[in-house]
């Protein structure tokens, strides 16, 4: 798991502190700055994974901050992390501008993704994966497995995460996740 | 299926991200979306205030009604007069009502609707009867007023028409002869087929029941009184059926002061009407195939 995804897993003193923070950018929206710190990175990437080009996403990474400190007064501190509540803010968003027609809803694909298809009865030794043979798999998924695909495999999410950002249990965010891995499998084959 | 486009991941660094980022500009963008907000806010207010104050004005201003006109008819020999056919000259502009008028005019005092309403008005006592003519002669003299409907009163001619006029039929049961509102003419294959008189409120579909009533099957021209036959329910007589089989072309349907009972107000006279009977081909076929005894 990459280093971005272990601030998703975080101390009780860390979340107590990130509370305090909150509660003052309520009142005084500059005072979101050190939040905007801690999270920008995190949410770049998130929303480059998902659009063409750099300066997109930091359009949208603005617009998501934005909106975070504008409805600030709407966010229910449960003691989990702020990020899982920000996720959810730029998943919405990105949907928002797809919608809208402005931008397409862009996958990168990243190059070790020979792992995916890996079974325990079959290795795929060759790992000069066409791109075109994967986009041509991916292509015949729908939108919510492609979503899961990524987060998963793509950005190395926990579960939990996953569950937290697109609104499902943990559990069933494994399950579903496997689901469209299986299919994706399925479709290696039979392209193959 | 999805429309996603598909592309190998490029390889930023966290420098070139780290470039991208400005709290200021996310602070100018927060200030923009408060804004909006507060417009949204102050438009809607606005327009629900103002819908809000047309509303209540539209149901508080109370509606103008036009006074229904009162319509006299001359005296008449042998029928009763409808208590409520009263006239009174047409509102000129720059006319205003003024007691000298209102005391030329004593009918208005005398002819109070509501108080004869509410009280059963069908005249059966001869005192009754001429109390009123005498008061309604009186009245056309000094008032000159001119009758809405009337048939004038040739010395030939036994009966004299008492129709109320559309304005007041408006307010009444709509009379239906043989299935037809308020008929001038019907013709003899569908009087015969459907003897019926009745007289229903249509806004609320409710029948009211006849209670009195006179027919007569005479000519336009005719000097004799013919035979009378009495109304009462819904259905012509047995008499009044064979008089309307026997009926010469141009005949009319006489029905004189048809009298209904409406809850509330008592008994109420729909006034007369007459019916023009004609002879259709259907009729005429059977008659000439000597179907119908004449």
């Amino acid at each position: 798991m990459n280093q971005e995804n272990n601030k998703y897993h975080q101390s009780k003193s860390d979340i107590q502190k990130e509370e305090e923070i909150l509660r003052a950018a309520m009142a005084t929206p500059s005072a979101f700055a050190p939040i905007y710190e801690k999270y920008y990175l995190a949410i770049f990437k998130y929303v480059l994974q998902r659009v063409e080009r750099e300066d997109i996403a930091s359009e949208i990474v603005s617009d998501v901050f934005a909106k975070a400190i504008f409805n600030l007064k709407k966010y229910k501190f449960k003691g989990t992390p702020f990020s899982a509540w920000l996720y959810r803010v730029a998943y919405n968003e990105i949907a928002t501008k797809f919608r809208k027609g402005k931008n397409n809803r862009t996958v990168n694909i990243p190059d070790e993704v020979w792992n995916l298809f890996q079974t325990e009865e079959e290795e795929i030794e060759d790992h000069t994966l066409s791109f075109k043979h994967l986009k041509a798999c991916m292509l015949k998924l729908k939108p919510h497995e492609v979503e899961l695909i990524e987060m998963r495999f793509f950005e190395d999410r926990p579960f939990k995460e996953m569950g937290e950002i697109l609104e499902l249990t943990t559990e069933n965010a494994r399950v579903k996740t496997h689901r469209a891995l299986k299919k994706l499998q399925k479709l290696f084959k039979s392209v193959k | 299926m999805n429309n996603f486009k598909y592309q190998k991941k490029p390889n930023t660094s966290e420098k070139s991200m780290n470039d991208f980022k400005d709290f200021n500009k996310v602070l100018d963008k927060h200030n923009g979306i408060v804004t909006s907000y507060k417009a949204l806010w102050k438009w809607a207010i606005i327009t629900t205030s103002s819908i809000g104050i047309l509303a209540g004005l539209w149901f508080l201003t109370p509606s103008k009604q036009i006074k229904p006109q009162k319509i006299v008819t001359e005296k008449t020999q042998i029928s009763v007069q409808p208590k409520k056919v009263i006239q009174e000259k047409l509102p000129v502009k720059g006319d205003v009502a003024q007691p000298e008028i209102i005391k030329k005019q004593p009918l208005v005092q005398n002819a109070e609707i509501p108080k004869k309403i509410s009280k059963p008005t069908y005249l059966t006592q001869v005192e009754k009867i001429e109390k009123p003519i005498e008061q309604k002669e009186n009245f056309v003299k000094e008032s000159k007023i001119e009758p809405a409907e009337v048939h004038e009163s040739k010395p030939e001619v036994w009966y004299t028409l008492n129709e109320l006029p559309e304005k007041e039929r408006i307010k009444l049961p709509t009379l239906f002869v043989s299935k037809t509102a308020w008929p001038s003419e019907l013709t003899k294959t569908a009087l015969v087929k459907s003897p019926k008189i009745n007289a229903i409120y249509q806004s609320i579909n409710r029948e009211t029941p006849i209670v009195k009533g006179q027919a007569y099957i005479t000519s336009k021209n005719q000097t004799q009184k013919p035979t009378k036959f009495n109304l009462k329910g819904d259905n012509f007589s047995p008499g009044l059926i064979r008089a309307i089989h026997k009926a010469q072309p141009n005949s009319i349907l006489l029905l004189k002061n048809v009298t209904v009972f409406i809850p509330g107000q008592g008994y109420v006279n729909l006034g007369d009407r007459s019916i023009e009977i004609k002879l259709d081909k259907n009729y005429q076929k059977k008659l000439d195939q000597g179907k119908v005894i004449e």
